[in-house]
């Protein structure tokens, strides 16, 4: 491509053009991406973690994390079921059912190659209080939203450099109000970059 | 014909001044490195009842390194969901029955309920400056109840090490028959070592 060729008005095909350009890389050599992190908990399985891991060849640049939450037993006769009764249990409608539990959760994610660092929820380790990410502070309904690393004028993203092993965890604050198996977690929003000598 | 290049006094649409600053990220940290710059959330919240209606928590920003704060989301999170004032009582409504607000409407009716009762002030050791100049702000202004909300700084502020962040929740009226949760704020931003610009 000549310096006086205009490039692609298509938002990827200029950050692929002006990269490769710069970087001497190709246009395959980048990829966005979604990474689904969720473990499915219910009354029994209160608490539980999934690993992933960064591709072998890639750096990951994460720009936006959004929650993810699905309740999977809404045809079952003894899950999710509302009764008239006070607390969560007698609380129905899929909104009131899916705010209960990102309101009811804890969330945490590690680097696992960096002895565990806290990706989510950084402290000075002062304590005193569970650092934990409520999920509900990444959901509208929640009166919260996405974290965003990114805006017109601020670029920052996570970086995790390849073949970082990273861990979610997630669980319950409270238990046994009937919960149903439910999925829930978080989506990272990311771009795989070609790591330098690969 | 010389290549095209950007500068400082070109006036780029939104899209370029992305593209600019990912390519510079990616120019200058060529051997990506989350020890040059990296993106964290940090938690400042405070466990808030009828009977403890204040509190305030701190975050130390570690010395040698720079706060780049862009942003933050609310952070309300009831110590029992199943606590009769946040998930409501039994049964629908009944015709003559009085309800207060915290126990009607939908669990994010009753939500919003929690953060309209919190205000929050948020605040730097560094310069004394508040976050939220001229007081506090109600939490149910910085989430999404109130369409965008004030969750994000026009600017990154930049806090450096060794400054100490400074949280304070209050219930606005703490005679309501109020569960206890946890209220505050989850900062957004990045750490840079203090010897980069």
């Amino acid at each position: 491509m000549s310096a006086e060729t205009t490039p692609p008005l298509h938002q990827i095909e200029r950050l692929r053009s002006m990269l490769a350009e710069t970087l001497g890389l190709s246009w395959i050599d980048f990829q966005f991406v979604q990474v689904p992190l969720y473990v499915t908990l219910n009354d029994v399985t209160t608490s539980d973690q999934v690993d992933h891991q960064v591709p072998a060849d890639y750096d990951m640049l994460v720009f936006q994390i959004d929650p993810l939450l699905a309740l999977n037993e809404l045809g079952s006769a003894t899950e999710e079921v509302q009764t008239a009764t006070a607390g969560a249990t007698g609380l129905g409608g899929a909104r009131n059912r899916m705010l209960m539990k990102a309101l009811n959760s804890k969330i945490t994610l590690v680097d696992l190659d960096r002895k565990n660092v806290e990706l989510l929820q950084m402290t000075d380790r002062q304590g005193g209080f569970d650092p934990t990410l409520c999920l509900a502070s990444l959901m509208p309904m929640g009166g919260g939203g996405p974290i965003k690393f990114y805006d017109d004028e601020d670029l920052a993203p996570m970086i995790l450099k390849r073949n970082t092993k990273i861990q979610l965890k997630a669980e319950w604050v409270q238990t046994a109000y009937g919960y149903g198996d439910t999925d829930i977690g978080i989506v990272l929003q990311a771009l795989l970059i070609k790591a330098v000598g690969t | 014909m010389a290549a095209a290049q950007f500068s400082a006094a070109d006036v780029l649409p939104r899209e370029d001044r992305f593209i600019e600053r990912l390519r510079s990220l990616l120019v200058e940290g060529r051997e990506l490195s989350a020890d040059i710059l990296d993106a964290r959330t940090i938690p400042l919240y405070v466990s808030l009842s009828s009977s403890t209606p204040a509190g305030e928590r701190t975050f130390l920003v570690p010395n040698g390194f720079t706060l780049r704060l862009k942003g933050y989301r609310p952070h309300i999170r009831p110590a029992n969901i199943n606590s009769d004032t946040i998930v409501g009582g039994a049964g629908v409504w009944a015709p003559g029955s009085a309800y207060t607000i915290l126990k009607s409407g939908d669990l994010q009716d009753r939500l919003l309920a929690y953060a309209m009762n919190c205000r929050i002030g948020f605040k730097s050791t560094f310069n004394e400056l508040d976050y939220f100049d001229g007081g506090v702000m109600p939490l149910s202004n910085v989430g999404t109840f109130m369409g965008e909300g004030a969750k994000t700084f026009v600017g990154p502020n930049i806090i450096r090490g060794g400054t100490l962040l400074r949280l304070k929740a209050s219930l606005k009226d703490s005679t309501a028959a109020i569960s206890a949760a946890e209220y505050g704020i989850v900062l957004v931003g990045a750490l840079v070592p203090e010897n980069l610009r």
